[in-house]
């Protein structure tokens, strides 16, 4: 970039605050090139070569997370990522610890519904001794009985700081109302007390010989190295890792019925370790990231009819469909935690992008319609949000927000007005348009850091999206106009099916909702219970 | 050797005649750019009765000014393609934007509207609003949290009444309740001048226009009356006799321990032997309160260790360990006191491990030119010297075993150390 520091430009003459300021010419970005290898096992490698920042980032994915859980082992996934830790054939967990720790290097595991991730971060002087010891960690994993142990102690008591904090155990009851009791993203990702008690070390050995394999992974190096370097030292660590042409990942349906009687959570990741590292599921549609990708031309959602509510796989009982609540009662609370909403979409839904302006102009961002009626109009709330998390089969649609519990069915009524007018005019021309340009406009500064570079290609790889997907990305978002964004919502939104759940007061929130349009109200005690009149 | 000097490297800094300092750290390797303002104001320059002011001041910076409208700050900054925050804590407030390159204008011109210009656009309904939602904050992430009063029930342990860090930055309810429009004006007039204030660009632009750019917004704003800040009671209270403690039962999933001593602030050399320190018992796998409590021993679900860098006259150093289900308070208690104390005697792998952690993690973090720009800031506004910056890593790693160990020994004792425990109420 080159300007004539002797001579700013006609603009500075003068500040004229009347106005906001025009805009320079907008200077060019692209999503950084990963070239792309194949190791002699097949394994396919993408290398990230960036300067700037001594750094490097190694990412192992592999296409096999929550949602690949054997039937009633919820969370095994998630343990399995977490034991990683334990130890290799060669090194007990201190011992492992310490080589990478005595570089300063940080190890972290994640496991979203879709796929489970193993990261080292270090110094890029570093990168051969981390990437030896990643791979050992990876490949070799011994799972001892007591690290095996510690671990699952920890998720299971993870499993319990959940059920106790207002928010999450909202979130929680929600998925199973949305879901159906029994089903996949009807529980909760990390498992339950249940299914994790049982679990012992040759689960997690099972599993890892299961979803653990080339067939089934990509490696992702991202920082100051050479491509010649890198694939070097990824054939040396990783060449050999055996191919398991019979493993096999079973892919889940958000519906399935699991058999799996109880628990909570949905949140969309579970991961130990290291900050800054990141796994390679689904964001949410916040503009954060993007859907679709397969470049098939015009918004067609065809295919996917909003017949979505009742538990697939056969499982016996009524559509749930038309409005409904659950109060969970928690006796003494000063707020109410609000969740209302319903199946949404796929990862692979055509209508994604479009879908995601929708979604940010009804509550995704700062300046959404939910947000500045509830917040900087009515100051009911510090804040609320609706989202679309998408995985690979259809995750839930939600509508989020606290507010005192005295305002909980103004709150509601306000979020169900919202929605349906949204849903009934869809956005503006000027909606679509800003929201448009935030999307475009912000794409460049989500992949400042080589973690968040490494995870958008593994998503890449975890949700079969083309190589040019990030570089097509921000001519796809110019192209949505306010007609694809209200068709997005129009076939998206079903308003008569939100299922609502508060938590929070029975006593002090009953009485505020006599008059909100909601549908019928079940109570049950501060537990995760299913609501029984289901 | 790798160093902050290179991630930090082309920094320049300058005062304009009205005292605002600017910070210009130009890497044009992605187009985009950071603007990030620090105020040298929070919550310890409130005064009593006033708690919680700071943090409602940083709410109404977001509701317009002259030639702004109500939300036009993130509806403009937004629609540009960027995104927009702010914070408020002990000692300052920060206000930041990233966004595209090519809107480096607008950024400024919000920015410098508020400055100067804010005033006029206060209205009570505006206040009222506000105050709403902070006190729907207070209740969202204090009041109907599990351990979500640790902070106030441990401050007010740590520093006696009349500190600056006695109380929380969210603050008392009922000083929220009662602030007016001419608190807030006053609260303007003696901290949102611009000799109070460091304006850090980070990112993609030319440096002399960007300075351009910046007089022609932020020149026209007069310069405030110099305040002086509390300073905090400085080093003579350290270690003012035996423990204090607070025991919580609550509505809590799990046994939780906070354990905090008042050590050096951030702005002395102390600072850098209390990092190694915390980094020995808290970062990582290896660290000697995973590595005992939740690996070794298996008391612990979780433990960390924090230290603050606050800088009016001591600063908190921080243990936090969260016990497994059934672990006694006592046995809890006990064990982080004991690691705690134990980091008097090191290994020196212990702070060479220490170090590279450190070093890795601070590297990470200015990948982002937002947390560039907001070190910046942040090392102009109590340094004097943006550049300082760079320094840390090698003060860092001259700080040696010894070194570490007497830091510890001095700061950690029992006597210098307040305790806030929670424990699981009864299911009733």
């Amino acid at each position: 970039m080159t300007r004539d520091a002797g001579s700013p430009d006609a603009s500075l003459a003068r500040a004229d605050r009347g106005s906001p300021p025009s805009s320079q010419p907008i200077r060019p970005f692209r999503f950084p090139e990963a070239a792309e290898r194949r190791l002699s096992n097949g394994l396919p490698l993408h290398v990230i070569s960036r300067s700037g920042f001594p750094l490097a980032t190694v990412v192992l994915a592999v296409k096999g997370g929550e949602a690949s859980a054997p039937a009633g082992k919820g969370g095994l996934p998630s343990l399995c990522g977490d034991a990683l830790v334990g130890g290799t054939a060669s090194r007990g967990a201190s011992e492992l610890a310490l080589a990478f720790e005595s570089i300063g290097a940080g190890f972290a595991t994640a496991t979203t519904w879709d796929a489970a991730s193993a990261t080292v971060s270090c110094l890029a002087e570093h990168l051969p001794r981390a990437m030896e010891l990643h791979a050992e960690t990876v490949q070799a994993p011994a799972f001892p009985e007591s690290e095996f142990d510690r671990c699952k102690a920890r998720q299971l008591a993870a499993v319990r700081q959940r059920s106790m904090s207002p928010g999450a155990l909202a979130a929680d009851v929600h998925a199973r109302l949305v879901f159906g009791e029994g089903s996949l993203y009807g529980r909760p990702l990390a498992g339950t007390t249940e299914s994790l008690a049982g679990l012992d070390p040759s689960d997690a050995a099972a599993f890892a010989r299961q979803c653990h394999a080339p067939e089934h992974a990509a490696l992702i190096v991202a920082g100051d190295v050479e491509v010649r370097e890198a694939t070097a030292l990824a054939e040396r660590f990783w060449g050999d890792w055996r191919p398991r042409p019979d493993a096999a990942p079973a892919t889940g349906d958000g519906r399935r019925n699991v058999q799996e009687a109880r628990g909570r959570g949905a949140e969309d990741a579970q991961g130990r370790g290291a900050e800054g590292t990141q796994g390679p599921g689904p964001e949410d549609a916040q503009g954060r990231d993007a859907e679709d990708g397969h470049g098939r031309g015009p918004w067609d959602v065809k295919g996917h009819s909003p017949d979505l509510g009742a538990p697939a796989g056969g499982r016996p009982g009524p559509v749930q469909a038309r409005r409904r609540v659950t109060v969970v009662h928690r006796p003494g609370s000063v707020q109410s935690e609000i969740r209302t909403g319903h199946v949404g979409v796929s990862r692979s839904a055509r209508d994604f992008i479009p879908l995601q302006v929708f979604n940010l102009i009804l509550g995704g961002s700062f300046s959404s319609r939910l947000n500045l009626n509830l917040r900087e109009r009515r100051g009911l709330t510090y804040g609320v949000r609706s989202a679309f998390s998408a995985r690979r089969s259809p995750g839930p649609f939600y509508v989020s927000t606290a507010v005192d519990a005295s305002a909980t069915g103004v709150a509601l009524a306000e979020v169900l007005r919202e929605i349906e007018g949204l849903a009934r005019d869809g956005p503006t021309a000027e909606e679509v348009a800003a929201t448009v340009s935030y999307m475009a406009g912000v794409f460049p500064t989500r992949f400042q850091g080589l973690g968040q570079v490494a995870a958008a290609v593994a998503r890449l790889f975890v949700y079969d999206l083309p190589a040019d997907y990030y570089r097509r990305y921000r001519a796809r978002v110019r192209s949505v106009t306010r007609e694809h964004a209200a068709e997005a919502g129009r076939a998206r939104l079903r308003e008569d099916d939100l299922r609502t759940v508060v938590v929070g007061d029975a006593d002090k929130v009953l009485p505020t909702l006599e008059s909100v349009d909601a549908g019928p109200i079940a109570v049950h005690e501060d537990r995760a219970e299913p609501p029984t009149d289901a | 050797m790798t160093d902050f000097a290179a991630a930090l490297s082309g920094v320049s800094q300058e005062r304009l005649d009205n005292g605002l300092r600017l910070v210009l750290a130009p890497d044009s390797s992605v187009p985009v750019v950071a603007v990030n303002l620090w105020y040298a104001v929070g919550s310890r320059d409130e005064r009593p009765g006033q708690t919680g002011f700071a943090h409602l001041f940083e709410h109404m910076m977001f509701q317009g000014s002259a030639h702004v409208a109500k939300n036009g700050h993130f509806e403009h900054v937004e629609r540009a393609g960027g995104s927009a925050n702010a914070t408020t804590w002990f000692d300052r407030t920060n206000y930041f934007e990233t966004l595209p390159s090519n809107c480096l204008d607008l950024a400024l011109w919000l920015e410098s509207d508020r400055m100067g210009w804010m005033l006029p656009a206060l209205t009570e309904e505006k206040l009222a609003n506000q105050r709403d939602v902070v006190l729907n904050e207070r209740r969202e992430r204090y009041e109907n949290q599990p351990y979500g009063d640790w902070d106030e029930r441990l401050q007010a342990l740590l520093f006696p009444p009349g500190h600056p860090y006695h109380h929380t930055v969210i603050g008392a309810a009922e000083d929220i309740e009662a602030a007016t429009l001419n608190d807030m004006a006053a609260f303007a007039r003696a901290h949102y001048v611009p000799n109070n204030a460091v304006l850090t660009l980070c990112g993609d632009f030319d440096r002399d226009d960007a300075r351009a750019r910046v007089r022609r917004w932020f020149d026209a704003i007069p310069p405030g009356e110099e305040e002086g800040r509390s300073s905090g009671d400085g080093e003579a209270e350290f270690g003012a006799g035996a423990t204090r403690r607070a025991e919580v039962s609550a509505r809590v999933p799990l046994p939780r321990v906070y354990m905090a001593s008042r050590v050096p602030p951030f702005t002395t050399e102390a600072f850098y032997p209390g990092q190694v320190v915390a980094a020995c018992l808290g970062a990582g796998r290896c660290s000697r309160l995973h590595a005992r409590l939740v690996r070794g021993a298996r008391i612990a679900e979780s433990a960390s260790c924090h230290l603050l860098p606050l800088v009016a006259g001591a600063t908190m150093f921080l243990v936090v360990v969260t016990g497994l289900p059934g672990t006694p308070g006592d046995q809890l208690e006990e064990a982080a006191a004991r690691e705690t104390e134990a980091a008097a005697s090191l290994a020196e792998e212990e702070v060479a491990r220490a170090v590279a952690m450190l070093e890795t993690r601070t590297l990470r973090a200015l990948q982002s030119v937002g947390t560039r720009a907001d070190t910046l800031s942040m090392y102009a506004t109590f340094f004097g010297s943006a550049a300082r910056a760079q320094e840390d890593l090698t003060r860092l790693r001259r700080v040696g075993r010894r070194e570490a160990e007497a830091w510890a020994k001095t700061h950690l004792r029992e006597s210098n150390r307040a305790v806030v425990r929670y424990m699981p109420a009864e299911d009733g």
